[in-house]
């Protein structure tokens, strides 16, 4: 699916949280969102699947407005994963990965369809964990949880995957694992990532937003580099090429006076979901 | 197992159904007035068939006993699934119709309208749910609300915020009737803010009954969504929920049910709190376990509830709130501390 984003602006209550936002994210590429806390990033995912009505331009998915097509018509074709391994789900994993799909049904069927539950144990054994299905949520790892996610995600077959932090309280291994998979599916995905070497790994683009607004984007190579990392995280970084491929990868040398760094990077208020 | 749980749900269901009717039975055959079973047994066939009765015996088990053991089902089965709802949506496990004040609510609309003196029983006996219906649901929005207003929907707030309209719900209840009632006014007040069955008649189950009939399959109907609903409203959403529309059509249908209920029975406590943590640790959390198998359980728990209420200090009788507490609260904590930290089963 191509994602069209032009000179959004979104606002809440009455305050802008994203300004002029413009962005794309054509077929099967994985473009990162980085920034800090309060930047816009989860409100931008949000806008992507038409969750929010944008106050001036537009969301397009492949040409068409967001917030304009049905909601169930959106999930059936994109699938948003929220960071929620610390929510207590009194569920399993089957039961969860099995709501993916949800919008594939009718509205309010009865639920406990075979076909759909042989669909579920697909999904989950493609992401790895189709020896979890019978756990109970509350008994999963971080990880473990993670790949349920990812499997419900999966269900919904969607073309277009957004994900919020999704390497948020993982382990190394689990982060590279959720990565590198997602990366592999060959659909478009657009995702809200904390670690700068994960987006320069495992992106095509990044875009990188401070106070809701673009401050630079394109490849990792491009938008990662000390000036830049200063201006928005307030934080001073080497930048290295690694040795194998080329890539950037980051060395953060320590925090910034706030007075040195060229914009003020002051942490803003907590980013809405 | 996913079979495995589907199946142990329908066992639970057909074992609960069977115990409901037996239940209901033994509840008709046992009281103060020393009835023999095959007396009772006599008189309840000769009204099944239509040949009807007469004498004390015969009101007391027909009249009496009979309206009140199925009200005490009806009761039981509405308050059971309004909890597994509320907890559902609301993701608290706290979350129960008493709890979160809908029951002080409905309880003043209900003495409200007592307090208007509308003299056709029929009209009183439309009056009386529709009113408990209003008040439960403008207690869950002042609840909400509160909650709101303190900054959070976390658990604990939104229990602290019931609490604090239980409290002034109920304070207005007893106010109202301590001014206005003729007669005992402190058995009026305790009926309503604990809960009494003493008072059922056929009306009461015609109420409960077209209540939990009308509410029950809406709720059946959105099991599914009910389990999206624990992913997170974001999550919800993304899989192609109404969110607020459902919570609204919900919200609005548990008031209704609470209301009914209320409106014959006063505030019973702790029915829905406990039931769906019970049955979750026996068929899991997926709502459409759940829902039927803790209204069934509810059912048969009021059942016993009330009658132990009328016979354990015979003569005297308890109101049944006392009792659903009294048998409740240990539950929920033996319960509570199984779920070890999480407060889901």
């Amino acid at each position: 699916m191509d994602v069209t984003v032009e000179s959004l602006s979104v606002t809440r209550g009455h305050r802008e949280v994203l300004s002029d936002v413009s962005l794309s994210a054509a077929r099967g590429e994985v473009v990162g969102l980085l920034g800090p806390n309060g930047a816009g990033k989860s409100t931008l995912l949000a806008a992507i699947a038409g969750m929010l009505a944008p106050a001036h331009g537009s969301v397009l998915l492949d040409g068409r407005p967001a917030h304009l097509v049905p909601r169930r018509e959106v999930a059936r074709r994109v699938a948003l994963m929220e960071q929620h391994p610390d929510r207590d789900i009194p569920l399993r994993a089957i039961d969860i990965v099995e709501l993916g799909l949800l919008p594939f049904r009718r509205p309010l069927a009865r639920g406990g369809d075979a076909a759909h539950r042989a669909l579920a144990h697909e999904a989950l054994a493609q992401a790895g964990a189709a020896h979890l299905a019978d756990r109970p949520w509350t008994a999963l790892s971080g990880g473990e949880r993670q790949r349920v996610s990812v499997a419900r995600a999966l269900a919904q077959s969607p073309e277009l995957l957004l994900l919020d932090e999704p390497t948020n309280h993982l382990d190394i291994r689990a982060q590279l694992d959720t990565l590198s998979f997602v990366a592999g599916l060959g659909i478009t995905v657009v995702a809200a990532l904390h670690d700068l070497d994960h987006a320069a790994r495992h992106c095509t683009r990044v875009v990188l937003l401070s106070h809701g607004r673009v401050v630079a984007q394109g490849a990792p190579a491009d938008v990662l580099t000390p000036a830049t990392i200063a201006a928005v995280y307030g934080v001073r970084a080497t930048v290295l090429d690694h040795p194998a491929d080329g890539r950037p990868v980051i060395a953060l040398d320590g925090a910034l006076d706030p007075a040195d760094a060229s914009s003020p990077a002051a942490p803003g208020p907590e980013e809405a979901p | 197992m996913a079979a495995g749980l589907d199946r142990r749900a329908r066992m639970l269901t057909a074992a609960l159904a069977a115990a409901l009717v037996a239940s209901i039975g033994l509840a008709v055959s046992l009281g103060v007035a020393g009835l023999a079973p095959a007396e009772v047994w006599g008189i309840v066939a000769g009204h099944l068939t239509g040949r009807g009765g007469d004498g004390t015996a015969d009101a007391i088990v027909w009249d009496i006993r009979a309206p009140r053991a199925l009200t005490a089902a009806l009761v039981g089965a509405g308050l059971a699934s309004a909890g597994v709802v509320m907890q559902g949506l609301t993701r608290n496990p706290l979350a129960d119709p008493y709890l979160l004040g809908l029951s002080s609510g409905a309880s003043l609309g209900a003495v409200g309208v007592l307090l208007l003196g509308i003299g056709s029983t029929v009209a009183l006996s439309l009056a009386l749910p529709i009113a408990a219906f209003a008040g439960a649901l403008l207690a869950l929005a002042a609840a909400l609300g509160i909650a709101r207003l303190a900054g959070s929907l976390a658990p604990t707030t939104v229990v602290l915020a019931g609490i604090a309209v239980s409290q002034l719900l109920a304070a207005c209840t007893s106010l109202v009737i301590v001014m206005t009632a003729k007669g005992d006014a402190y058995r009026q007040v305790l009926s309503w803010l604990l809960g009494s069955l003493a008072g059922s008649t056929w009306a009461s189950v015609a109420i409960t009954c077209a209540a939990l009939a009308l509410v029950y399959p809406l709720l059946r109907a959105h099991a599914t969504r009910l389990d999206a609903f624990a992913l997170g409203d974001t999550a919800a959403e993304a899989l192609g929920i109404p969110t607020r529309r459902t919570r609204l059509v919900l919200f609005v249908a548990v008031s209704l049910l609470t209301g009914a209920m209320v409106s014959t029975s006063g505030a019973i406590g702790f029915v829905g709190l406990i039931l769906p943590h019970l049955v979750r640790g026996l068929v899991g959390g997926l709502h459409r376990h759940v829902l039927p198998t803790a209204a069934l359980g509810g059912a048969v728990f009021l059942v016993w509830a009330d009658t132990l209420a009328r016979t354990m200090l015979d003569p005297r009788e308890i109101p049944v709130g006392i009792v659903t507490a009294l048998v409740g609260v240990p539950v929920f904590v033996v319960v509570l501390r199984r779920a070890r930290g999480t407060a889901w089963t």
